[in-house]
């Protein structure tokens, strides 16, 4: 089943000789339980990509669909409400709310839901635990955690409820190799366990756990490809 | 979909966090809002404090007695309104014809009560209004207080709440003050006081202080041998004193004060209780006030929601991207704004009722009486706290709405969003201004109070939706400036999201203080209309008076004070302090007795009125009219006669009635040929002071009034010989005579409400005589006199001359109002204390914003001045539009306030002084040149000098 769907997107950033074409006319479909990796080069279109996959911007031309239906066809209303229900984001800083503790930051959604605050503590800690964060690191708030806890407080959120699609962007970029292998780890996992995830990297071996890796260039999808066992073999193939 | 309570939980949650995360801009926040409600807040638990009900009122005044009864009328009935006996209706109707007239008794005597009183009642004399004058030594010479004489062994006064704060009752000669009089006489229980003036000197022991729970401020010594002088009686009755008792009494002309009576509905005529289109217009006023005072809060405490959004603008693009909608982010926002509103509302009505309990005794004492205990008023209180909610509210909506539109990819990305927006608020704003412009032209027109007031907000409002615009249009100028200046102007027109709130923060305060302080100075400027003017300013003088009495029978006083030695013994205290002091008497006259002609009234009492008149040719227009003749007639005319003869005489020359005396008549004029008392009096000088001399030497007269002057150079004075009936308390004109006497006319503003200087020869023709119990001197000295002065002077003075037969004591002519003068230098001062603040957090905030060009500067080799002269251009750039802005603001808003206020005014005649346009300059200065640069040196001091080094920010 296709969670997100682009259908001939372009953006254009401004207009007349200040146009600036961030995509053009990119298809791209992720599959329920599949995990893919877009690469390039700054500017190449990548954030860009994930925002309108997320609804947070609108494409210039063509659709995006998320579960099938036509983000262009809601309001801002029904926009946000399909934000705190299938989308999850997790972006490199981290990006908690700052008066917020661990767990309220990961409920956040639920709560902007109109869930009881007590239902979503309980979904909230169980998914910090999910990330490998104790009820103690959940009552923290976001400046007395460390760089790593902080990301796996923003994935918890990403995952919290019953979402289907995650988007990271650059999610492992403000942290060491080791723990960001483990937030790579924990969203593989979600993917497995039936999620479709879109990561945005500049880190070859961080685009080996995907499924597919997408390059973008100038804003075109240039090549799809499964990973190799070498990923510097892709970036070269992608070059030439 | 989401509840709304959930949403409103985690909106307030989060509100509560950030606030405490910034406990500094929380503080200013809340202290923003809650100042207004703090004021609010100590009046109304002031208020409902110290007023007493009737129930109170009663206990206070009667304590454990029946009632307290006044004979207002002897022996003649009258009717009783309320349970006080407040405004008493006397039957004044005449006798019918033949019927004789009863003559009614002087005062009732205790007997005559009591037989009006149910059988075994008690009365003992009581008095309300503090006793008869008497004169005691006091620290500080000799003084007044009130003397009264209760037999205070008596219970019925200790039942009347008359409290012992220390000592006990009188005994033989002793005496009991109350803690006033012991306080002003620094005596306590044990000490003497010493009576003066009279046959010898009186010496009584003080054997005890006593509180008067109803007249804490009276200065009374109370012994059974002092004269009764009492009001009433306390009345203590075996049951209880009933409405029948009352009636009884109210029959022989006495009110009754009774706790029985409380119950009774007041029986006043209706119409002295409705509401007087007054009322209406006072009630107009004051909302007018409210919201004004609420649209000055929420200009000032925006800013800081404005800011704190703009820090925040990343947490809601996360929000967003979490599935916030605009109206949960928007609520998140209000949240903060309700959230302070009700912080502050709590912390301003507890202080305030705090402060309302610690400054009760003080309290008490103002106002003269014991409070019931603290009260608080709740109802007004509650509607503070949803005042103060929806001043939060308020405050933060233009940032929730901010908030709720923020570009979530550009606001994730940490990149600046492009400006838009400027030109949709400068059409907004100027639609806005037109809108107010507008509003006022048709209040003005139509008479509209409601429009005049949304004329002023809607000018506000426009001024500072134009704000950003005029920032982005103004930063265009920056090309010719060099470059901290260029930088300033430019960073304010890019972060207009910080400065124009700032600005509009100062443009509010700014326009608020100017609009009162024009309203004070052109109050100022017609109170000084009024006032009457003799002397010039800065003139000493001395009084004297005679501290004898007067013969009752024939109104004069019983001794003749010997002036000249009175004077003399003046004069040489006064040379204590002052240098060569020379004293010239200054003779002031008054109509006496039917002006010298007794001799046509041999049979009858009369007494003489005196009026200057103006020849028939020089009459005002106005009394000619439709509307003149009604109002001579003691009628009222319709508008449409008063406003075309009020539209008439203001094109009238001879309708400056300002010239022609106040219409009281003529009384306490000067006399004299001296030059100096002359000059002094009419300000001429030269040939035309010899000229007015000697006119006044040949018996003429100097009047302000040049319309009373005849063609002939004389004033013709109107002698009305009156018949006063005692019997109704009417009186009538018998006889009317004319005296024409030489004159000349000097300056209108000159010679106080008579209008009349005159020369003793004219005196003496109008049948005028020197005061006999009073004289007063123009005092010339080389030194420089001022208030200490004046003030050592008269404590020389103060023991009194002539052995006690005369009082003195010395005056400085003084027109100025000081209370004006620091009321417009609070305002100012408020004012530049506000714009002074708002200008250094803006500032502080935009240096902030500029951190990493500041760091790029520093790269490329700025010099660490450069950040100073920055924030002290952008704190100049700030204060300088503020300032102007709100000053434009406050004038148009004076405009209309102006219109407002001279509209009831312009339709009578004689013409009130209008509220014009008296520009208050030491305000425009301090608010437009001092704050600017005090701004500009505070940020040259307080800015750090060292340019910043990048740092992680979380």
């Amino acid at each position: 089943m296709t969670v997100l769907h682009l259908k001939g997107v372009s953006r254009v950033h401004g207009s007349g000789e200040n146009a600036v074409n961030a995509l053009i006319d990119t298809d791209l479909q992720i599959a329920a339980g599949e995990f893919v990796a877009i690469m390039g080069p700054s500017g190449s279109g990548k954030s860009t990509l994930l925002n309108l996959a997320g609804g947070l911007d609108a494409p210039t031309s063509g659709e995006v669909l998320v579960e099938g239906i036509v983000l262009a066809s809601l309001n801002k209303k029904k926009l946000a409400a399909m934000r705190r229900r299938s989308v999850g984001y997790v972006f490199q800083d981290y990006n908690l709310v700052p008066s917020l503790t661990a767990a309220e930051n990961a409920a956040l959604p639920l709560e902007l839901d109109g869930t009881g605050t007590g239902k979503a503590r309980k979904l909230a800690l169980a998914a910090l635990e999910e990330v490998g964060l104790d009820a103690k690191q959940a009552d923290r708030f976001p400046d007395e955690l460390s760089g790593g806890q902080a990301q796996r407080v923003a994935i918890a959120r990403a995952l919290i409820g019953d979402r289907r699609l995650v988007l990271a962007d650059e999610p492992t970029g403000a942290l060491d190799s080791t723990t960001g292998e483990e937030v790579l780890k924990l969203l593989r996992r979600r993917c497995d366990a039936g999620a479709a995830g879109l990561l945005v990297t500049h880190d070859a071996r961080h685009a080996g756990w995907a499924d597919r890796v997408v390059f973008l260039r100038d804003g075109r999808v240039v090549d799809t490809s499964a990973p190799l066992p070498d990923a510097e073999t892709l970036l070269e193939g992608a070059e030439s | 979909m989401g509840s709304p309570m959930g949403g409103l939980r985690l909106a307030l949650r989060i509100a509560r966090r950030e606030a405490m995360r910034y406990k500094g801009r929380s503080v200013l926040s809340i202290t923003l809002l809650g100042i207004p409600i703090l004021g609010v807040a100590i009046g109304a638990s002031a208020y409902d404090t110290i007023d007493l009900s009737a129930e109170e009122t009663a206990e206070q005044h009667l304590g454990e007695n029946d009632a307290y009864i006044e004979p207002v009328s002897p022996g003649e009935p009258i009717t009783q309104y309320t349970w006080d006996g407040q405004y008493p209706w006397y039957d004044m109707t005449a006798p019918a014809e033949g019927e004789e007239e009863e003559a009614a008794p002087a005062s009732l005597t205790d007997m005559e009560v009591l037989a009006a009183l149910p059988v075994g009642s008690w009365v003992v004399p009581y008095d309300l209004y503090g006793g008869e004058e008497a004169q005691v030594e006091t620290p500080d010479g000799v003084g007044g207080i009130g003397v009264v004489g209760y037999d205070l062994a008596d219970r019925t006064y200790e039942a009347a709440g008359l409290e012992y704060l220390e000592g006990s009752a009188p005994v033989r000669d002793e005496v009991v003050l109350t803690a006033a009089a012991a306080e002003y006489l620094e005596v306590g229980v044990g000490d003497s006081i010493t009576l003066v003036g009279g046959a010898s000197d009186e010496e009584h022991e003080v054997s005890g202080i006593i509180e008067v729970p109803w007249d804490l401020n009276g200065r009374y010594a109370i012994a059974s041998f002092f004269p009764d002088s009492s009001s009433g009686w306390l009345v203590d009755v075996p049951e209880e004193l009933t409405y029948e008792d009352a009636l009884a009494l109210n029959e022989i002309g006495v009110t009754v004060w009774a706790t029985s009576l409380l119950d009774r509905p007041s029986t006043a005529p209706d119409d002295d209780f409705v509401m007087s289109p007054d009322d209406d217009y006072l009630l107009t006023i004051y909302a007018l006030i409210v919201v004004v005072v609420v649209m000055e809060v929420v200009l000032l405490a925006g800013p800081a929601f404005a800011i704190s959004t703009r820090r925040r603008s990343r947490e809601f693009a996360l929000m967003s991207a979490n599935g916030a909608t605009p109206a949960q982010i928007r609520n998140t926002v209000l949240a903060g704004g309700a959230l302070f509103g009700i912080i502050a509302a709590v912390a301003a009505i507890a202080i305030g009722v705090a402060a309302v309990a610690i400054g009760m005794p003080w309290l008490e004492q103002l106002f003269g009486h014991r409070s019931a205990g603290l009260r608080v008023l709740p109802w007004l209180q509650a509607a503070l706290v949803a005042v103060a909610i929806g001043t939060g509210l308020l405050s933060a909506l233009a940032a929730a709405v901010s908030a709720s539109r923020v570009n979530v990819v550009a606001a994730l990305m940490g990149r600046t969003p492009g400006r838009k927006g400027s030109k949709r608020w400068l059409v907004i704003g100027l639609v806005m201004v037109g809108a107010g412009i507008a509003s006022g032209l048709a209040g003005i027109t139509i008479w509209n109070i409601q429009l005049m007031a949304g004329a002023i907000v809607l000018l506000q409002l426009g001024l500072v939706s134009c704000t950003p615009a005029i920032l982005a249009l103004t930063a265009r100028l920056g090309r010719w400036l060099p470059l901290a200046p260029r930088m300033a102007l430019r960073e304010a027109g890019r972060n207009r999201g910080s400065a124009a709130p700032a600005i509009a923060a100062v443009l509010g305060v700014v326009a608020g203080g100017m609009a009162f302080s024009m309203v004070v100075a052109a109050d100022n400027v017609r109170m000084e209309s009024h006032a009457e003017h003799m002397l010039p300013q800065g003139s000493l003088t001395l009084n004297l008076y005679n501290q004898g009495d007067y013969d009752p029978e024939t109104g004069e006083m019983v001794e003749q004070l010997d002036w000249d030695a009175a004077a003399d013994e003046a004069a040489v205290k006064l040379g204590q302090r002052l240098d060569d002091p020379r004293i010239t008497a200054i003779p002031f006259y008054d109509p006496v007795g039917s002006c010298g002609r007794e001799a046509e009234f041999p049979d009858e009492e009369v007494y003489c009125d005196l009026a200057l008149l103006r020849p028939e040719a020089n009459m005002c227009s106005y009394w000619s009219s439709p509307a003149g003749q009604v109002a001579a007639e003691g009628n009222r005319p319709t508008e449409e006669e008063m406003a075309a003869a009020v539209d008439a005489a203001r094109e009238d020359p001879r309708c400056d009635e300002t010239a022609a005396g106040d219409g009281y008549g003529i009384y306490g004029v000067p006399a004299s040929t001296d030059p100096d008392i002359v000059a002094a009096y009419t300000e001429l000088e030269g040939e035309e002071l010899d000229a007015a001399v000697a006119l006044l030497e040949d018996g003429g007269v100097i009047v302000s009034d040049p319309w009373a002057v005849t063609d002939a150079g004389t004033a013709v004075f109107e002698q009305t010989m009156q018949r006063y009936d005692e019997g109704d308390g009417s009186s009538e004109a018998v006889a009317v005579y004319e005296v024409e006497l030489p004159a000349m006319a000097v300056d209108k503003e000159l010679l106080g409400y008579s209008g009349v200087f005159l020369g003793p020869g004219a005196a003496e023709r109008l049948g005028m005589a020197e005061w006999d119990w009073g004289r007063t001197y123009l005092v010339e000295t080389s030194t420089v006199v001022d208030s200490a002065v004046v003030e050592g002077v008269n404590e020389d003075l103060g023991g009194g001359l002539a052995d006690g037969g005369a009082a003195a004591d010395v005056a400085m002519t003084d027109y100025n109002d000081p209370f004006t003068f620091y009321v417009m230098l609070a305002v100012a001062g408020l004012c530049a204390l506000i714009t002074l603040g708002s200008t250094a957090v803006s500032t502080g905030l935009i240096i902030a914003e500029q951190r990493q060009d500041m760091t790029t500067l520093g790269a490329v080799g700025a010099g660490p001045g450069l950040r100073k002269r920055f924030a002290m251009w952008q704190t100049v750039m700030i204060a300088l539009f503020g300032a102007v802005l709100g000053t434009v603001a406050g004038v148009l808003g004076y405009a209309l306030i102006r219109e407002a206020l001279n509209r009831p005014l312009q339709s009578q005649y004689p013409f009130e002084t209008l509220y014009g346009w008296e520009l208050p300059w030491a305000n425009f200065a301090i608010i437009l040149l001092a704050v600017p640069v005090i701004a500009a040196i505070g940020a040259l001091v307080f800015t750090k000098a060292r340019l910043p080094s990048e740092r992680r920010l979380t």
